[in-house]
C-alpha cells in the first residue's frame, strides 16, 4: 500500500498547522515570503522523517545529488544538445530510487529511502525533461527547492508542474484575495478531507476490512475488493484534498487529484479522474513521448499499435514505480491491457452504436467499476501471499 | 507564412488526423467535444506538423484544448513562425 504518513492523525495534521501559522498570517497581510515557506517546509519535513533519523540525512543527500544534476545538466544544455549527456544524467539521477527499491529485498530496508522520495523523483524528471525540451529559461534555486520540497504535498502528491508552481509561489496576492480565493477554499477542502480520511476512510478500514480474513478464499477476496476500492478512494481522495487545502492555506493552488472516479464509463475515462496528477504525468512524460519516439522512428507504422504497445509499457511502469514487487507487476500489466482493451473497444461499431443510448452510461459504470475494483484488489497485495 | 497558407496546411493535417472532411463546416466547431480530437491525435498532429515544417514539438507543447476548433489551430500554427 502507498506509504500516506503525513496526515497520517489528527494530531499530525494540527501540529502542520500550527507550524504554518505563520505563513497564514503573513499572507492575510497580503505577503508572501518564498524563504519562510522553505523554512515551514524543512521543519516539516524533519518532523516527519525525524531529527536523528538516517532518512533525513538521506533526504539532504539526495537533494544535493539531484540538484547538483539538475543545475549541471541546465548549464550544459545552454551550450550543447547532445543526447548522450542528457540519458546518462537522467539514468543518474534515477539511481538512488532503484537502490532504495531494490534495496527494499533486503536486510536494509529499514534504513533506505525516505518517505515521499519517489514523488520528488517525478518533479525532478520533469525539470531534466523540461530543461532538454528547452521548456525551462529560468531556475532560481530558491522556487526549485520550494517547488521540491514544498510541506503539504511533500509525501504523496499531488505532483505539481514546475511551470505552474512557480507562477503560484511567485504570485502576488492581496490579503483580501488571499481570504477569498485560498484560505476560504482551502478550509473547504480541508474539511472535506478530513471527513474522508479520518471518518469514512477509517470506518471501512477499521470495521470492515480489520473483519476480513486475511486466509485468501474467492468469497473474500470479493469482500475484500470492494471495501478495498471503497477504502483507498476515500483514504487517498481525502489525503489528496488535506495536501491541496493546506497548499491553499499556504497560498499556493496544487494541481486536483480525483475527480468522481467511480462514475468513469472506461477506464480511459477512469485514468482522466483517478490520481490524475500522476495518470497526467505518465501521460506527459512517459506514454505520449514513447509513442512518438516510436513512430518518428518507423518501429509502429500504425499509431494504433504504437499506442498499445506504449500502454502496455507506461502502466506496466507505473505498476513498478509503486514498489518491485509481484503484485504491483501483475497490477500494472492489467491496467495496461484493460486500457488496451478499452481502446479496441471504443474503435468498434458496437460502441458508437450504443454510447447515445439512455442506459449506457449506467450499464458502463457498472461495468466499469467492477475492471477498477479487480484492479484495486491486485494493488492491494490481498491476493499474494509472501 | 499567411493566414491562408497556414489554413491549407491545418486542414491538410486535420483531415488525415481525423479522418473526415465533415469538419470544415464550421471553423469555430469544438473539435475535443465533438470527439474528433482527443490527447492522442494531439500526437499524430505533432508528427503532421513535423512532417510539413521540420519543426520538431514536444507532447508538452500542445495542450489539446488551444487547438480545439480549426480556427485555434491555425492560430496556433501561426505562433510556430513557419518559415
Amino acid at each position: 500500500m502507498i506509504a500516506i504518513s503525513e496526515y497520517d492523525s489528527l494530531y499530525s495534521l494540527y501540529i502542520y498547522a500550527l507550524m504554518m501559522l505563520p505563513a497564514i498570517i503573513l499572507s492575510f497581510l497580503g505577503k508572501k515570503l518564498k524563504l519562510l515557506d522553505i523554512v515551514i517546509s524543512i521543519a516539516i519535513i524533519i518532523s516527519i522523517l525525524g531529527l536523528h533519523a538516517i532518512q533525513l540525512y538521506e533526504f539532504f543527500i539526495f537533494m544535493i545529488f539531484e540538484l547538483v544534476l539538475v543545475y549541471t545538466y541546465y548549464a550544459f544544455r545552454k551550450r550543447s544538445s547532445s543526447e548522450l549527456i542528457y540519458f546518462m544524467l537522467f539514468s543518474l539521477s534515477m539511481m538512488p530510487i532503484i537502490i532504495v527499491r531494490l534495496g527494499a529485498h533486503t536486510h536494509y530496508s529499514s534504513y533506505l529511502g525516505f518517505v515521499g522520495m519517489s514523488y520528488i523523483c517525478f518533479k525532478i524528471w520533469q525539470l531534466l525533461i523540461d530543461i532538454h525540451d528547452e521548456k525551462i529559461h529560468k531556475l532560481p534555486l530558491v522556487d526549485v527547492f520550494l517547488f521540491l520540497t514544498f510541506a503539504p504535498s511533500f509525501s504523496s502528491g499531488p505532483i505539481s508542474r514546475y511551470e505552474g508552481f512557480c507562477s503560484e509561489c511567485n504570485k502576488e496576492l492581496k490579503g483580501s484575495d488571499y481570504f477569498n480565493n485560498y484560505f476560504i477554499t482551502g478550509i473547504k477542502k480541508l474539511v472535506v478531507g478530513v471527513l474522508y480520511k479520518f471518518a469514512i476512510a477509517y470506518f471501512i478500514n477499521t470495521y470492515i476490512m480489520a473483519n476480513i480474513s486475511t486466509k485468501v478464499t474467492f468469497l473474500g477476496s470479493i469482500e475484500y475488493m470492494y471495501a478495498y476500492t471503497v477504502y483507498l478512494f476515500f483514504d487517498f481522495a481525502g489525503y489528496s484534498l488535506i495536501a491541496i487545502g493546506t497548499g491553499y492555506l499556504m497560498g499556493i493552488s496544487l494541481p486536483e487529484n480525483f475527480n468522481k472516479p467511480f462514475l468513469a464509463r472506461n477506464m480511459k475515462e477512469f485514468w482522466a479522474r483517478w490520481h490524475m496528477s500522476l495518470s497526467t504525468w505518465f501521460n506527459d512524460y512517459v506514454f505520449s513521448r514513447f509513442v512518438l519516439n516510436n513512430m518518428r522512428n518507423g518501429l509502429f507504422k500504425n499509431p494504433k499499435y504504437a499506442a498499445r504497445v506504449s500502454y502496455m509499457f507506461t502502466m506496466t511502469t507505473m505498476g513498478l514505480w509503486h514498489g518491485f514487487n509481484i503484485h504491483y507487476l501483475l497490477y500494472g500489466i492489467y491496467e495496461g491491457l484493460t486500457l488496451v482493451l478499452t481502446d479496441v473497444y471504443i474503435k468498434t461499431k458496437f460502441y458508437r452504436k450504443h454510447k447515445k443510448l439512455r442506459y449506457y452510461d449506467i450499464v458502463s459504470r457498472i461495468i466499469c467499476f467492477q475492471i477498477i475494483a479487480f484492479g484495486m484488489l491486485l494493488f492491494s497485495g490481498y491476493l499474494i501471499e509472501y | 507564412m499567411e493566414r491562408n497558407k497556414l489554413e491549407n496546411m491545418a486542414k491538410v493535417i486535420l483531415e488525415k488526423v481525423c479522418g473526415t472532411d465533415e469538419i470544415f463546416e464550421d471553423y469555430d466547431l469544438d473539435l475535443v467535444e465533438e470527439g474528433f480530437i482527443d490527447s492522442f491525435s494531439v500526437l499524430s498532429i505533432i508528427l503532421e506538423i513535423e512532417k510539413s515544417t521540420g519543426i520538431r514539438l514536444q507532447p508538452t507543447d500542445i495542450n489539446k484544448n488551444e487547438i480545439k476548433t480549426i480556427n485555434l489551430f491555425i492560430d496556433y500554427l501561426d505562433t510556430l513562425n513557419i518559415k
